[in-house]
């Protein structure tokens, strides 16, 4: 679909993944409002699954920590001495208080405020006041910091807390091999947010999920968008769809043209004289390729050579079961990731990450912000596109509410709408006991 | 680094700190910490007030400086504690800076 010519040397596998086939019976409405089942995904669900914990470039030196926190657990991601990063459950093994606050820093040890218990860099307890005084033993080893499985890929620190899972890079299947070109280890964090929405986690993931809303919540957006022609991919537990940018969908009625804001918005901002460009629609979205590939990579000391001209322009959209969504612009990106309540399920933590690559750039870290949704607020994210994300938030609890409704049955789901039935499916996976793999 | 015994006030040549980063002192036995922020540069006592640990090897953001054993945080404009355990401020330094030196005064403390 837009895989023109062949792949590129190092770039993302062109083939794309046989065809689902997932049915067409109704999704249950009580899997996004019922305590039960918000009950079940905290025990057979979020357990067993990679999580993104957080970004490795915010733990540069040792003692560096971040706290990640998902429903009623908190991890600790902490840079070792030797380089590694180790995770530990974020509380002391003494009587259980929380070691650090959500948030990040820097630590030499970890002391808890309730007794002083002190804990190294690695975990292991250095010092117990009156050790001596514990008749079952001396508080040691054996009382170090609970260990978390902790990976890394992709600039990315990612967490398990199954013991026994499989490794990462297994659990992310066909994913590094699409998008290690895009060099996600150079991007660095331009705007950082957490708003709490009141929906579920997964109403907020579905959102995102298909492009068939587009029409309906950003019918703004059709004159820069093909909402029609979007290919689907049903991987083993994650999926992807993409969505053309700089061309006006058939949708409207100036499809087949250069439309005002393709020329002022992407031609512009990818550095092409938007007065000068003489060239069709079809002209635009290679020139916008060339444009980043020649001038914007330099500048922002960045090598695009592995992605096409589909990649450096379009919105490869990609869900990492169970709770990311990456919309990757090439040379930029927005991640979603979409963390339950601790225990209401009509609420979530939705957190924003707005990605650029410019490893020639030290960019200052911005510190994260955490919002209340409210119907006016805009995150205005650098690079524009917040009134995208507002159209997008308006509607959360309003679905989540509308849910609720006893006059509503069940989601019913069109094929442009398969990468929800398919997140259903993975989930069904793990809650029946399973590891997710469909063998899709 | 100078201390002027008359006026009590340390010269710290401050053209290799950047933004971000903090600076151990000690004269006339005390301990300080030089803080260099966005918004300019700001001079602490080096003890965490909780539990008198040093902060010097905690991160600097913004103008806030955490304790690196329990995660307390300051303001370093004016020492106000801005995350918990602990509980009293600490105390500040005035500092004037002309060109590549701070001027650190010590005889004009905020009393912690």
């Amino acid at each position: 679909v837009t895989a023109a010519g062949s792949q590129r040397r190092g770039g993302t596998p062109l083939g794309r993944a046989p065809a689902a086939d997932l049915g067409s019976a109704p999704i249950p409405k009580e899997r996004y409002t019922s305590a039960g089942f918000a009950r079940l995904e905290r025990e057979r669900l979020w357990p067993r699954v990679w999580l993104l914990a957080g970004l490795e470039r915010d733990l540069a030196q040792p003692g560096d920590y971040s706290t990640f926190e998902i429903g009623a657990e908190s991890v600790l991601l902490v840079r070792q001495r030797g380089g590694d990063v180790r995770a530990f459950h974020n509380v002391c093994m003494h009587r259980g208080n929380r070691l650090r606050e959500p948030g990040s820093g820097r630590a030499v040890r970890f002391a808890c405020a309730y007794h002083g218990w002190q804990y190294d860099l690695d975990g292991r307890l250095l010092e117990a006041l009156d050790a001596h005084t514990f008749p079952q033993g001396c508080p040691g080893e054996a009382l170090s910091l609970s260990p978390v499985r902790c990976e890394r890929w992709g600039g990315f620190v990612w967490v398990n807390l199954d013991p026994g899972a499989v490794p990462l890079r297994e659990y992310l299947g066909v994913l590094p091999a699409h998008l290690d070109p895009y060099h996600f280890e150079e991007m660095q964090i331009l705007d950082d947010v957490t708003v709490e929405i009141p929906c579920n986690w997964k109403t907020s993931v579905d959102a995102f999920n298909e492009a068939y809303h587009i029409a309906g919540t950003h019918p703004d957006t059709l004159d820069v968008n093909d909402d029609v022609n979007v290919p689907i991919d049903c991987y083993e537990r994650h999926t992807r769809m993409i969505l053309k940018l700089a061309v006006a969908s058939p949708r409207h009625p100036e499809h087949g043209r250069v439309t005002e804001r393709i020329r002022e918005h992407f031609l512009a901002s990818a550095g092409v004289d938007p007065a000068g460009f003489r060239g069709g629609a079809e002209d635009v979205r290679p020139a916008i390729a060339k444009a980043v590939r020649e001038v914007q990579g330099p500048a922002l000391g960045a090598d695009f050579s592995q992605l096409d001209d589909s990649q450096l322009v379009d919105d490869y959209h990609y869900t990492v079961f169970p709770n990311v969504t990456l919309n990757i612009f090439g040379r930029s990106a927005w991640l979603f990731r979409h963390r339950p309540h601790p225990s209401d399920p009509d609420r979530m933590y939705f957190d924003f990450w707005n990605l650029l690559r410019a490893p020639a750039h030290q960019l200052p870290r911005p510190a994260h912000r955490h919002e209340l949704l409210r119907d006016d607020l805009v995150l205005e994210p650098v690079g524009g596109g917040g009134e995208l994300l507002a159209q997008d938030f308006y509607n959360l609890p309003r679905i989540q509410a509308g849910m609720r409704s006893s006059g509503f049955r069940g989601l019913h789901l069109g094929d442009q709408e398969l990468r929800i039935r398919h997140f259903h499916r993975v989930i069904d996976s793990y809650l029946a006991g399973g590891d997710g793999s469909l063998g899709g | 680094m100078a201390a002027s015994g008359a006026e009590a006030a340390l010269l710290v040549d401050v053209s290799d700190l950047p933004v971000g980063h903090t600076r151990r002192l000690e004269a006339e036995g005390r301990e300080l910490l030089l803080c260099h922020t966005p918004e300019g540069f700001f001079a602490v006592a080096d003890r965490c007030t909780h539990m008198a640990f040093s902060l010097s090897g905690g991160r600097l953001e913004g103008c806030l400086l955490e304790c690196p054993l329990h995660g307390a945080r300051f303001d370093v404009r004016d020492g106000s504690v801005r995350a918990r355990p602990a509980h009293r401020p600490l105390a500040t330094f005035p500092v004037r800076v002309s060109g590549a030196r701070a001027e650190i005064r010590l005889d004009r403390s905020t009393s912690a």
